[in-house]
């Protein structure tokens, strides 16, 4: 005889944008499906045994994966949900299985909780050895900025020095075991949807998302943060293991299905050709280092705290920290722990403004307070491509290929450390200055005055060599053995015009029997010098220093012995 | 005889065809005028649904109950597709979109749209591929038949034209660069000898338009979080997300003739305009097309295994190839000039003179077999050649077309060869289950291979036959990475057999694409046979449930 279904009142409906912005975002900025469990996942209240009530909700809320899965942001971690769901399905709808599980689970979240505390912790305990209860206001501050970046508030600061106080030696945690109320651990700042282009920083950013995804969809398999580690390379493998590797896994890759982790690994692939093989793979892993400075800063000012300095044990943690868990080789690991741990940041720049200059753009901005300093500036294009200009110990540079739109980050430099970065005014639009018309002056106004382009308030860049119309020469031109010419910029100094002859030395900037190319020290810094066109004999050449005037680029026409050099064929 | 229509079965767009009086293939509007339509649809109730551009546009005001990409889950029966309380297989969705196409091209046609041939991806597997034929059938349309969208594209181009292919002639090469909304299928045939032969297929169907229109999606996310820090990010939010890919998808679109567009997005009441330049675009989407280039060598390289070293034509077939960089890529990297080749419609146009071409076939064989010149067994190509023409004689003032024409539709071949390898799950010496393939991606239909086992242990009574289909594009002998098609048992094995007593496995696969297995053992009588389509057979019931539910719904006007 046929049993009629027993009624029950389903839980009330989800809707998908509420379900994504209170689980799904939570789920994926703590790392994804291995930082959630059922209850969650399935938006379960704890207290529901009714098997029939579970079995809807399991299936309305697979239905809300499944309009997930085109989704950019949350289709990685659905897709591993979807995997997931037979299992805990079977869990949750045997009693026995589900008393198990919802102990497992209330571990786990205990112990999520005190993952949090992990790297904070040891310091916590180690100042309430030194100084009991009483740690230092300053200390505390500073703690207390710390505990920020991992987005614990003051208050769950101090329950936590609380309980590491010794009162509560029984480390209860708040969320009692056996309880599974909604999981309320703040979440990390959102995952911002990945930007994706070839220039080596947003590549960057492109393949960490891409890894990450990767590592949501095979949550199984290892976790890789660099593209030499997806390939099991070091960073300075030469290329022909690099194209070894890339042949391998993408032989390998072809024999999988059709699914998303294939074609997130074919993606990968060819970014290992485009910023490894046909790109340089120095600035990659340079870009690489920064996303990891960001990520590496709270922890290294945890360890810095207790002792006002590293400690060699600590250097060499975080050290190991750095090469297993993200990737770095030991040469940047250590300059970058060496940055993060060398004290205050200097004061960053401000006033950074830009003006044309000729086919160029100039920027130009006002002194870090903090002295020492060298700047950094990198030039961003709308699209979110971030070109490095150049270092530089002066207060402006020469942008020789501007486009429109785009922004210039400066950023000072000390003791391995760096400043919050100064922006360019909104915008900017420095384009490119029409060629100059034979007509009256009248019709070509002067840069600055120009209201598209203001000239920053407050005071003006001043030449050091100050009422000099042209700049100090150059100094300590040489050449290696690939023809990388290097010479020291004085001060001021922004472009030099290089000359060269093969039948004997420039006679000046003006030659006509030699070649030239003027070089910008944004040029030369991004390349490290700069290298000569391919020739077979000797070359005589003579650098030029270059200064503006206004709108004109007047060259010195002094080149002392220490300005010129024979290069060998 | 009823005309037998053409439909382009696309992931982003749809497309249906027949050949006009005048023997040309033409396009079906639908009431709209449209001929290329949004594969679309919209749940609007339990019951009711709207398709098409309606739905296009609702996308935005109603995201969570408008389906779209469903081609991309066809094979996946776990997949449902939720509203209004309910949940609706890729099938059924599919089988929405075959209906409404077919009885918007009944109006425009002026005849009732029953028979058709539909399209699918090259590199479709067979799960898809009976999915699409089952969607057919949802819709209440009879399947004459399931084809390439490449074969289809090459016939639409006038291939069945061809020198090559009507007098023989000399050979000619035709590769189809084929990059759709939701997949991309690349093709190398071959003209000759009077048939088409396809030589070598290759693809993705994780790659497509869509995904060019995703990058540009989350880069104008990107931008717009930017601009506005600390609001909520628009993939969020589902309206959102539509306008977004809405959005990528226009500038996309404006950019195959643009140098740059302007784009302008909104979300939780705030808006970035940006400029997106088509070096942006290519920037975002380097590694896409780079993933159709290596896929195109793959091609080309199986092509050359089959003696061919050179490339006569490339098509551009799909949409998405209309985009500028798809010809400049190919033509740096391999020297090639494709021709842009009626991307959007030509497809559904090619199926439309393949339908027509079955439709004859089935005609000249009736006639051969009310003559009695044939028997019930026997293939068109069986008849004397004096009979044939007489049967051709009696069909072609039917269709107001003269007998060489239709004796040259008929006699051309469309050869095509495998999409994936099958076989079947077997032992190593290790005695650990790998997938063992005994026949391979881009061999020619048919093909039949016999090969031995031996059985594991003495006084083996049952022998478990499971039959795999390769899941990537290469062959792998992990079974994670291959699909399980049917199993079987040979029961009742007497004993006093020993281990490693022969167990012949034969695979077969007929023009039809319809796998057989048998598996014999000499100590049973019958062979036990196993064909694929059993595989589904035992959902059977679901089907029949699935059917009706379908059958149940209301198109909404638009």
């Amino acid at each position: 005889m046929a049993h009629s279904p027993t009624p029950f009142t389903p839980l009330p409906a989800i809707d998908l944008d509420r379900y994504r912005r209170e689980v799904l975002a939570a789920v994926l900025a703590r790392g994804g499906i291995d930082a959630t469990d059922p209850w969650e996942a399935f938006a379960l209240p704890a207290e529901v045994e009714s098997e029939p009530v579970i079995a809807t909700r399991i299936d309305e809320i697979s239905g809300l994966w499944q309009k997930d899965r085109d989704n950019p942001k949350y289709r990685a971690l659905v897709i591993a949900l979807l995997k997931q769901r037979d299992q805990w399905r079977s869990q949750l709808l045997d009693p026995g299985a589900r008393g198990r599980l919802r102990a497992e689970v209330a571990a786990q979240r205990k112990r999520r909780r005190e993952r949090r505390f992990e790297i904070l912790d040891p310091v916590i305990s180690g100042l309430l050895e030194r100084h009991g209860r009483a740690i230092p206001s300053d200390k505390l501050a500073k703690l207390r900025e710390v505990a920020a970046q991992y987005d614990l508030s003051d208050a769950e600061l101090d329950e936590r020095i609380t309980e590491l106080a010794g009162a509560g030696a029984g480390g209860g945690t708040g969320t009692g075991p056996g309880s599974l109320a909604p999981d309320t651990e703040s979440p990390t700042p959102p995952v911002v949807a990945p930007p994706v282009t070839i220039d080596p920083v947003a590549g960057a950013r492109q393949v960490r998302a891409l890894l990450e995804e990767l590592h949501q969809l095979l949550p199984n398999e290892d976790a890789f943060s660099t593209l030499f580690e997806l390939l099991g390379l070091r960073v300075d493998a030469p290329a022909a293991a690099v194209e070894e590797a890339v042949a391998q896994l993408k032989g390998r890759n072809r024999e999988r299905r059709a699914d998303r982790s294939r074609a997130t690994i074919d993606d990968l692939l060819a970014l290992v050709d485009a910023l490894v093989l046909r790109g340089d793979r120095e600035r990659y892993m340079d870009a690489v280092a920064d996303e990891v400075r960001d990520r590496m800063r709270p922890e290294v000012a945890a360890a810095v705290l207790l002792d006002d300095r590293l400690t060699d044990s600590a250097r060499r943690r975080l050290l190991a920290r750095a090469v297993d868990d993200f990737g770095l080789d030991e040469r940047r690991a250590g300059t970058l722990i060496d940055e993060l741990s060398a004290g205050p940041p200097p004061e960053p720049p401000s006033q950074v403004a830009v003006r044309p200059d000729g086919d160029g753009a100039l920027v130009t901005w006002v002194a870090s307070p903090t002295s020492d300093v060298e700047y950094r500036i990198v030039a961003e294009s709308p699209s979110g491509t971030a070109r490095t200009l150049g270092r530089t110990t002066a207060c402006q540079i020469v942008d020789g290929l501007p486009a429109p739109g785009t922004v210039y980050v400066v950023v000072a430099r000390r003791g391995g450390s760096s400043s919050t970065p100064a922006r360019s005014a909104d915008p900017p639009v420095p384009t490119p200055a029409p060629p100059p018309a034979p007509a009256s002056p009248a019709a070509a106004p002067a840069p600055s005055s120009t209201p598209e382009h203001p000239t920053p308030p407050g005071p003006t860049p001043a030449p050091t060599a100050s009422g000099a119309l042209v700049g100090p020469p150059v100094t300590g031109v040489s050449a290696d053995s690939a023809r990388v010419l290097t010479w020291r910029w004085p001060v001021g100094v922004t472009e030099a015009l290089v000359c060269w002859r093969a039948d004997g030395p420039p006679v000046g900037p003006d030659d006509p029997q030699a070649e030239r190319k003027k070089v910008t020290n944004g040029l030369y810094d991004t390349a490290g010098g700069w290298r000569l066109p391919g020739r077979d004999g000797p070359l005589h050449v003579a650098v030029f220093s270059g200064r503006r005037d206004g709108s004109t680029l007047l060259w010195n026409l002094a080149c002392p012995e220490d300005a010129r050099t024979v290069v060998a064929p | 005889m009823p005309t037998v229509f053409g439909i382009d079965l696309g992931t982003t767009y749809s497309c249906i065809a027949r050949v006009g009086p005048d023997g040309t293939p033409e396009v079906l509007a639908n009431l709209d005028g449209e001929t290329t339509i949004p594969s679309v649809v919209r749940f609007t109730g339990p019951d009711d649904y709207v398709f098409g551009s309606s739905a296009w546009r609702e996308q935005r005001s109603d995201p969570q109950n408008v389906c779209s990409l469903v081609k991309r889950r066809m094979g996946e029966p776990e997949w449902r597709f939720v509203a209004h309380g309910r949940g609706w297989t890729a099938p059924q969705v599919s089988s929405l979109i075959l209906r409404s196409l077919a009885t918007d091209a009944s109006f425009s046609a002026g005849e009732t749209v029953q028979e058709v041939v539909i399209t699918v991806p090259a590199y479709f597997g067979d799960e898809e591929r009976r999915a699409t034929q089952r969607a057919g059938e949802f819709a209440g349309l009879t399947v004459v038949d399931i084809i390439n969208e490449p074969t289809a594209a090459a016939i639409a181009h006038g291939l069945l034209d061809s020198d090559a292919v009507v007098r023989g002639g000399s050979r000619e090469t035709v590769l189809v660069y084929d990059l759709g909304g939701g997949t991309f299928d690349i093709t190398i045939i071959e003209l000759a000898g009077g048939a088409i032969n396809v030589l070598a297929t290759d693809g993705d169907h994780e790659l497509g338009g869509a995904d060019w229109d995703e990058k540009l999606a989350v880069e104008l996310a990107r931008r717009f979080v930017a601009e506005h820090p600390g609001v909520e990010e628009p993939f969020d939010d589902s309206s959102a997300t539509q306008a977004f890919f809405l959005a990528a998808e226009a500038a996309k679109r404006e950019l195959t003739s643009a140098q740059s567009t302007s784009v302008t997005v909104e979300h939780a009441g705030r808006r970035t305009t940006t400029t997106i330049t088509r070096s942006d675009l290519d920037r975002l989407t380097e590694t896409l097309l780079a993933r159709t280039i290596d896929l195109t060598h793959s091609a080309l390289h199986h092509a050359r295994t089959r003696g061919v070293y050179s490339i006569d034509r490339v098509l551009l077939v799909g949409g998405s190839s209309r985009m500028p960089q798809v010809a400049q890529h190919l033509r740096s990297e391999f020297g090639f000039d494709a021709q842009l080749a009626d991307p959007d419609l030509i497809v559904a146009k090619g199926a439309a003179l393949y339908g027509q071409k079955k439709g004859l076939e089935r005609e000249v064989r009736h006639e051969l077999l009310t003559q009695r010149r044939i028997d019930e067994f026997d293939q068109i190509s069986d008849a004397a050649p004096r009979d044939f023409d007489a049967a051709v004689a009696v069909v072609a003032p039917r269709h107001n077309m003269t007998s060489h024409q239709v004796a040259r539709l008929v006699s051309v071949r469309v050869n095509n060869v495998l999409s994936r390898a099958f076989g079947v799950v077997a032992l190593d010496e290790t005695g650990e289950r790998y997938a063992h393939f005994l026949t391979h991606r881009n061999e020619r239909l048919p093909v039949k291979i016999t090969e031995s086992f031996g059985t594991v242990i003495d006084d083996q009574t049952q022998i478990r036959l499971a039959v795999v289909e390769q899941g990537g594009g290469l062959e792998s002998r992990l079974l994670d990475d291959n699909n399980l098609l049917a199993e079987g048992f040979i029961d009742g094995i007497p004993s006093g057999y020993p281990a490693g007593t022969n167990v012949t496995v034969t695979l077969y696969m007929d023009y039809d694409g319809i796998l057989q297995v048998t598996a014999s053992h000499v100590g049973v009588d019958e062979p036990m046979r196993l064909q694929v389509e059993t595989a589904t057979a035992r959902d059977d019931r679901i089907a029949a449930i699935e059917r009706a539910e379908i059958g149940r719904m209301r198109r909404q006007p638009s």
